[in-house]
């Protein structure tokens, strides 16, 4: 009654109303994450550990609300109290189903990542505490905006959030070298694209009639004639940008480096939380080119698509270092995501985010577990890891069911996620069955490196850490993290529950892209 | 006519600037050519009555981002680039890759019919007399709003960043850095601790050869 | 205009009439192509620009001798002219003879380069700042912001003057001028931004105008006298004077970046150097005291018919913008004044900070400070306390309250600096 009350009076006055006609309610999740990022950034002047360590606890508050704020959006698509698609802001944000749904992925995927990184901060730079989840939630700022951009000037402020928080936390270990190098490698990298991507965006502002929005561009495509080769023109830079991002080859140069470099927890968010940010970006900026330059842009993609392939798999082959290696797999990832990409409708597009939300378990999983290998083995490199299954099963037990699920193998989430895109893939207007061949070619490469693992993990024989392992038994004073193992068994429940109830994520998914394509654009089929 | 004069004018400075950014013999003159070729990129805003982001482009570019550039160059020393720049191969690369670069923008403008976007003469005069601000300050406070605050996040992040990645970490409390003069020219040296703390080799670090024995010491002493 | 008005033939009493003259030549202004009208301006100005701010530096060279030495109970110069009055045109003239010395080892170009460029921004300050309703060099709706442009430019000046002496002194000095005109111009633009905001406009005839109705409605005392006091220091800081002369601290720096600075060259950056205080000062005056107008609002000549009458007098209706317009530059210039001579006054009673100290306070007082102010001010605005607006007494409430929740923000933000940094050092100790 009372909050009736005094929510009815501030509605009325003009910030109220403003909010009110602004749909500011759907950015609930943003306006908590920037709230929390303020009070981790305040935490991080106090003098004491002690104190500092407490923004590891306000991170996590924060994104938990940020994650129940979105599903309470999401159940208002269902209880149909109030029309759910919105735009924000004047246009500059797009409320629908596919915004709330990649929300969701992206803010599981930072909880866990929250989880992956606390004893590593603690441990490794305790002074800075609080400054690191400062800048990571920043980042995480970016991507939440990015996955409902709907105006290129917005899209473009979320990117370079996303970016420049990235680009420091990748050195974020400044007494290392490697980090350093890093952070380097990945802001000159990450300037130049994003400089590229601005071309093809002013190229497409003018192929929109001097709008910035996303919203009239397929309208302005329709009419505007004889734009076939500046719209593949743009389509080219914006694709040279979107692939930096989400480390597609021949624009993956900086990945294996980075990813080698910087702190774990980071190289789990570049290639979980910016891939997938990314990837929704894409998704708008693209779809409404799927009637117009359809030819072009999925020739351009299903390019990008082969070569990271391609790539990725063939240079993971060779690789001694778990991160590197997972740093090529991602690559290889980024491949097989493009071919869904390519086909440009609706299922496939559907069927890339149901693989994006696996993929974001799989892969968080996956680095988890290196993390964990760190901690027993002080080491990245994969010899280390021989023999590892006598002295810790049930680690090696989890890692294996990761691998396989990047792989691609039945029961877990990576098969379903891969077989539901290959088919809608096959299934489009413009299925193009060399791509799909090369992508199962590649699939079955990538069994190699993945399995080589398991196969080191099992059945080598034990290295000189695993011995000191074995022969330290249970008197080990080593404890692991509780946050990691916690992070490590959530992935394991979604990558193989996404693996058996795989169909609702799915048809989750598919919804979004038709309300995604409803609101944008009829050129989808 | 005077404002096509104008155009030429600061043209072909801005361009003979930018080729004194790449062709000058030291960092420092590159620099200031830099600082050349904004001050003309501010005057084209000028002639296109963005006065506004005429005096931004002054007050950012052409005097708060070079002189962070100038600190850096002085502070590290201003190196002759000449025989840096020699590698034939490395010129036909870079010269061929910015002529494409150049081709692909002029060609894109050039495509573009630009007159589908008619400024009104009513517009142009009121820019004349009250000047671009009040119509950047609507749109950034009403449809810009988000983006606008969104950049004020991604600021303080870098701000944050900036901070945290040249904070020095050391314990000890001798001085991290000290200066010496060599060859009349100002010259930072920084200590071990920090060297190692910035993340240097510390093999780089060239240490005089300690005088072996008592007697090459007298002798030098002597000397 | 009308092209058949210049054949008719004047009768004898118009050819009698001085107007009559000043209306044809007036006429014929306008008859001109664009380009000539714009490009005689332009000269004009700036051979106007270039006297007033020679004279205006000269003035104040003699004037801050005598200050000074009347606050240490001197005599000050009192050899050449009456009372030393031509002191500093002996100096000049000696300045402009004196040899001009290059070493070696300076790199020649950007030595002659750098006290042109510290100087043509200010002199270009002149045509904007407004003497009186007319005497505006360009009357621009972005003044304030092209003001600061303007000012901030003269920063590359000294540094290149630092680099190019090749002289550690030198070099000191001038990053230490570089550091400080970037930290203060902060305080500086969010001390105005209170202004704009109550006035609507960054144009400073529309500023002083909004003024015009005497001490009651003048900003610096009646609405945002905060603000004045920020933009005064921050502006004293900009001009690098005493407190804040640390880029030419004598005691510790020679000269600072002037060091190997001698002849002509030495004069330019002296000059200057004054000519920017001449500058600041008006501008504070404009911003925050009435520019142009008088205590009591408007003009003496409009408001009791003082034009009116002289003009009747002596019969020549064309001196009435004379009058009107030589008040307000007397109005102008006399409040110009008493802020150089506060400035004077305070190089004869502050002693120079250290260098840390200049920063601290810099960024740990005045930007926290204006950027409370500013929130205020916004809040006043918001809530729309038109009694502010209009100069009402009442805001002395607001004055009040500015000063509580300055001091004790800012103290209690201060405080809490101090502990963290005690904190640390105490960490530091101990470890």
């Amino acid at each position: 009654m009372m909050l009736e009350a005094i929510s009815y009076t501030l509605i009325q006055t003009s910030f109220g109303q403003f909010i009110y006609n602004q749909n500011l309610a759907f950015l609930a999740p943003e306006l908590v994450i920037s709230l929390t990022l303020l009070m981790t950034f305040a935490l991080s002047l106090a003098k004491t550990q002690v104190d500092q360590a407490k923004s590891w606890g306000i991170a996590l508050l924060g994104s938990v609300v940020a994650l129940v704020s979105i599903v309470m959006h999401y159940q208002l698509f269902y209880t149909g109290q109030a029309s759910a698609s919105q735009s924000v802001m004047f246009g500059m944000f797009e409320a629908d189903l596919l915004s709330v749904v990649a929300r969701f992925i992206l803010t599981l995927g930072f909880i866990l990542i929250l989880h992956l990184s606390k004893r590593y901060v603690e441990t490794r730079l305790p002074s800075q505490t609080g400054e690191f989840y400062t800048l990571l939630l920043t980042a995480f700022l970016g991507a939440l905006l990015l996955c409902g951009a709907n105006d290129m000037i917005m899209a473009f402020v979320a990117l370079e959030t996303l970016g420049i928080s990235s680009y420091i936390l990748t050195g974020y270990l400044r007494n290392n070298l490697k980090s350093t190098e890093a952070s380097l490698k990945y802001l000159v990298y990450g300037g130049c694209s994003s400089a590229v991507l601005l071309f093809g965006l002013a190229l497409i502002y003018g192929l929109a009639g001097g709008s910035t929005s996303f919203a009239v561009l397929p309208q302005a495509l329709s009419q505007a004639s004889d734009l076939g080769a500046w719209a593949s023109l743009a389509i080219v830079m914006i694709l040279a940008g979107i692939g930096f991002k989400v480390s597609a080859a021949p624009f993956h140069t900086w990945t294996p480096d980075v990813y080698e470099g910087s702190p774990t927890p980071i190289t789990a968010f570049l290639s979980v939380i910016s891939k997938l940010a990314a990837f929704v970006f894409a998704i708008r900026l693209l779809t409404p080119f799927a009637g117009v330059g359809n030819e072009n842009v999925a020739l351009l993609i299903g390019l990008l698509a082969v070569f990271s392939m391609i790539v990725g798999n063939v240079a993971a082959l060779k690789q001694t270092n778990i991160k590197r290696l997972l740093g090529y797999s991602t690559i290889a990832h980024a491949g097989y995501m493009l071919v869904g990409l390519a086909a440009l409708t609706q299922n496939s597009l559907g069927a890339l985010l149901f693989y994006l939300a696996t993929y974001v378990f799989m892969n968080t999983g996956a680095f988890a577990s290196a993390m964990i290998g760190d901690e027993l083995l002080a080491s990245e490199d994969i010899s280390a890891y021989s023999g590892l299954i006598k002295a810790k099963p049930w680690f090696v037990f989890a890692f294996s069911i990761f691998l396989l699920g990047l792989a691609g193998i039945p029961i877990t989430a990576g098969f379903f996620a891969k077989f539901f895109l290959f088919q809608s893939v096959v299934l489009s207007d413009l299925g193009n069955l060399g791509v799909i061949i090369i992508a199962l070619l590649a699939s079955t490469v990538s069994l190699y490196y993945y399995l080589n693992i398991i196969k080191v993990m099992v059945i080598g024989e034990p290295s000189e850490q695993v011995q000191r392992l074995i022969g330290e038994g249970k008197d080990s004073t080593w404890n692991l993290s509780k946050t990691l193992t916690l992070a490590t068994v959530i992935c394991l429940i979604f990558t193989l529950g996404l693996g058996i109830f795989g169909q609702n994520g799915l048809l989750i998914s598919e919804s979004a892209m038709s309300d995604h394509g409803a609101t944008v654009t009829q050129n989808l089929r | 006519m005077f404002e096509s004069t104008l155009f030429w004018i600061f043209a072909t400075v801005a361009i003979g600037a930018a080729l004194g950014v790449v062709l000058a013999p030291s960092v420092l003159y590159s620099a200031l050519s830099l600082i050349v070729v904004f001050f003309s990129i501010a005057a084209f805003f000028l002639l296109n009555n963005a006065d506004f982001l005429a005096t931004a482009q002054v007050l950012v570019y052409g005097v708060g981002l070079t002189i962070v550039m100038l600190f850096g160059i002085m502070f590290t020393g201003d190196t002759p680039l000449k025989e840096k720049a020699g590698k034939l191969g490395r010129l036909l690369i870079a010269s061929i890759s910015s002529v494409a670069l150049f081709a692909l923008i002029f060609t894109s403008v050039l495509g573009f019919n630009i007159k589908q976007f008619p400024a009104s003469a009513q517009w142009i005069r009121e820019l004349h007399e009250q000047g671009s601000t009040l119509a950047i300050g609507q749109l950034l406070f009403s449809k810009y709003v988000l983006p606008f605050e969104v950049a004020s996040i991604l600021l303080l992040g870098a701000m944050i960043g900036a901070i945290l990645l040249s904070k020095k970490t050391f314990t000890s409390q001798e001085p991290g850095l000290t200066f010496s003069i060599q060859e009349g020219r100002l010259k930072p040296t920084l200590s071990a601790e920090w060297r190692k703390d910035v993340g240097f080799v510390d093999a780089e670090v060239a240490t005089e050869e300690a005088p072996s024995s008592t007697e090459e010491l007298k002798k030098e002493c002597s000397l | 205009m009308n092209a058949t008005a210049s054949f008719e033939i004047p009768t004898l009493a118009q050819l009698l009439d001085p107007s009559f003259h000043l209306m044809k030549a007036i006429e014929l202004w306008h008859q001109l192509p664009d380009i000539v009208p714009i490009f005689l301006t332009g000269v004009v100005l700036f051979g106007m620009v270039a006297v007033m701010g020679q004279a205006a530096a000269v003035v104040m060279v003699l004037m801050e001798r005598k200050v000074l030495s009347w606050f240490t109970q001197r005599k000050g110069p009192n050899r050449v002219g009456p009372g030393g009055m031509f002191q500093t045109i002996a100096d000049g003239v000696k300045l402009l003879t004196k040899e001009d010395i290059m070493t070696p080892v300076m790199d020649k170009f950007l030595f002659t380069l750098a006290p042109a460029i510290f100087l043509f921004p200010v002199f270009a300050l002149y045509a904007i700042v407004p003497f009186s309703e007319s005497l505006i060099g360009v009357s621009l709706p972005l003044g304030l912001l092209v003001l600061f442009a303007l000012s901030s430019i003269s920063v590359i000046g000294l540094v290149l003057a630092g680099w190019a002496s090749n002289n550690k002194y030198s070099l000191l000095g001038g990053m230490r001028s570089a550091a400080q005109a970037i930290s203060y111009e902060v305080p500086l633009i969010l001390s105005v931004i209170g202004v704009v905001l109550f006035t609507g406009s960054g144009n400073l005839k529309t500023i002083i105008e909004a003024q015009s109705g005497g001490v009651l409605h003048w900003y610096g005392i009646m609405l945002t006298p905060l603000s004045f006091l920020l933009f005064y220091v921050a502006s004293i800081a900009e001009v690098n004077r005493v407190p804040f002369d640390l880029p030419e601290a004598e005691s510790e720096l020679v000269s600072g970046y002037n060091t190997e600075y001698s002849g002509m060259k030495f004069a330019t950056f002296f000059l200057a150097e004054y000519a920017g205080l001449f500058v600041l000062s008006a501008l504070t005056v404009a911003l925050f005291f009435g520019g142009y107008t008088s205590p009591f609002g408007g003009t003496f000549m409009q408001n009791y018919g003082v034009a009116d009458a002289i003009v009747q007098a002596v019969k020549l209706p064309a001196i009435k913008p004379l009058l009107v317009n030589g008040e307000q530059i007397f109005w102008m210039l006399s409040k110009t004044y008493i802020f150089i001579y506060i400035a004077m006054l305070l190089r004869g009673t502050l002693p120079r900070l250290k260098p840390d100290q200049l920063m601290g306070f810099c960024w740990k007082f005045l930007i926290p400070l204006s950027l409370i102010n500013l929130f205020m001010l916004g809040f006043a605005k918001q809530f729309s306390l038109s009694f502010l607006a209009d100069g009402f007494a009442g805001s002395w409430v607001y004055l009040a309250l500015a000063a509580l929740v300055g001091i004790g923000g800012v103290g209690g933000f201060c405080h809490f600096i101090d502990r963290q940094f005690k904190a640390q050092v105490a960490a530091r100790y101990h470890a």
